[in-house]
């Protein structure tokens, strides 16, 4: 064996592991936070309610012959208008919300209420999620009365459901009205992920969520906050 | 398709793990159908490697970060490409060493630039360096190698790769791995001669 075919000497090794452009800790999140608004600039649709509006328009191109231009380019912008706004949005979303003057004068609806008239962008990011989820509830009601539920509605729960609990999370004490919308998202959200696709009892189950939904006015309530939003 | 992690025992029918994490196969699909949480998991499963042997290469926390996004981002945009007769992380290494070494040579071709520009400086002005240390001529030793003999070094010696591995990273035979490991070491032991000496 030639000399070279030996590794070199054991401690020359360790000290060039230990110095030679040593890595240091991986900067995982703010290398994840680039690649994600690089997937995003490519328009690869990563947000569940991107992939809501995708399904939408796929179940509209199968059942409706032609759509109309103006619904298809609708769909394209608030598809763009989706990765945009939540990617600012939950960017930012831990930011605190704005105290002093505003809710040194009111009561306890005083920051939700600058909030609305001033929306920041996690509001705005809580709108565009409440309209995807607005759309998919009808996605779902549709699938109840087929008494089926597709593989792919369910799949698009769990990720809303996901993003309603980090909504949940960050939605400030001071906005009750916000919050209490997204509670009830999160329970029926949850219903539809523990219906069991598929089985005999999956009308039912799909039924009594639907039915609690109605209970709570959750679409009511939520075309009433996102119009209120759209006001401002 | 080759797994990197789980054997197929250790998953249930729907793609996951018993720990209820999805296996790679499933784990590509979902991110080819555009499932962020897909492209998440495959990221956590690859990133420290890809990142320590990209910094290992470029020496730089900054060029680091920009190669090792640049090289999952470019992985994830040719998912479609990933036939799956490699593992994913042999495919994934591929393009990170390829970024890492195209990004390098443009690195190189700036400052050589910008060192042409240095040189016109009077000669008055430049100040004697001081004898550099050990650990100092070890480092210019191994940055000297051309750049194809330093990273089988680096990927085999220091992070422990095994020649299969970089002949697949690097697109050459076995053999080539080989061969530009015995040629780093030759010239390593060539330049280190005295210092070797004084570490032995």
């Amino acid at each position: 064996m030639n000399a070279n075919d030996e590794p070199l000497d054991e401690e020359l090794l360790r000290r060039l592991k230990g110095s030679y452009n040593t890595p240091p800790e991986v900067p995982r999140e703010e290398m994840w936070a680039a690649i994600r608004a690089g997937l995003a600039e490519d328009g690869v649709e990563t947000s569940p309610e991107d992939r809501v509006v995708r399904l939408d328009e796929h179940r509209r191109a199968r059942t409706t012959p032609k759509m109309p231009a103006r619904w298809g380019l609708w769909v394209t912008a608030a598809a763009a208008a989706a990765v945009l706004l939540l990617g600012v949005g939950l960017g930012r979303m831990t930011a605190p919300v704005p105290q002093g003057p505003v809710a040194a004068t009111g009561g306890s609806e005083a920051p939700a209420m600058a909030e609305r008239t001033n929306p920041g962008p996690m509001r705005r990011a809580a709108a565009r999620h409440l309209q995807g989820t607005e759309t998919f509830l009808s996605l779902v009601k549709s699938d109840a009365r087929s008494g089926e539920l597709s593989p792919e509605v369910q799949r698009l729960a769990r990720g809303l459901l996901t993003q309603t609990r980090l909504f949940l999370d960050a939605t400030p004490e001071g906005d009750p009205e916000l919050r209490r919308l997204m509670e009830d998202l999160e329970l029926v959200l949850a219903q539809v992920v523990s219906v069991e696709a598929g089985s005999p009892g999956t009308e039912s189950e799909l039924n009594l969520a639907l039915d609690g939904m109605d209970r709570r006015e959750v679409l009511l309530r939520i075309r009433s906050w996102s119009g209120g939003m759209a006001g401002t | 398709m080759k797994k990197d992690r789980n054997p197929p025992f250790d998953r249930n029918e729907d793609g996951h793990d018993r720990d209820g994490s999805l296996d790679e196969e499933t784990l590509i699909r979902r991110a080819r159908d555009g499932d962020e949480r897909a492209y998440r998991e495959l990221y956590d499963a690859h990133v420290d490697r890809i990142y320590r042997l990209v910094h290992r290469m470029a020496g730089e926390e900054e060029l680091a970060r920009d190669f090792t996004q640049e090289a999952f981002l470019r992985a994830f945009r040719r998912l479609d490409q990933f036939r799956g007769d490699a593992a994913f992380s042999t495919w994934l290494h591929s393009v990170a060493v390829s970024v890492a070494l195209n990004g390098l040579r443009k690195v190189d071709r700036r400052r050589e630039r910008e060192r042409g520009l240095d040189d016109v400086a009077p000669i008055a002005v430049r100040r004697s360096r001081p004898e550099p240390d050990l650990k100092d001529r070890l480092k210019a030793a191994v940055d000297a190698l051309p750049d194809i003999y330093r990273t089988v070094f680096l990927m085999h010696d220091l992070e422990g790769y095994k020649h299969k591995e970089i002949a697949a990273a690097m697109d050459v035979a076995v053999g080539t791995s080989k061969a530009r490991l015995f040629r780093a070491r030759e010239k390593l032991r060539e330049t280190l001669g005295e210092a070797m000496g004084e570490y032995v």
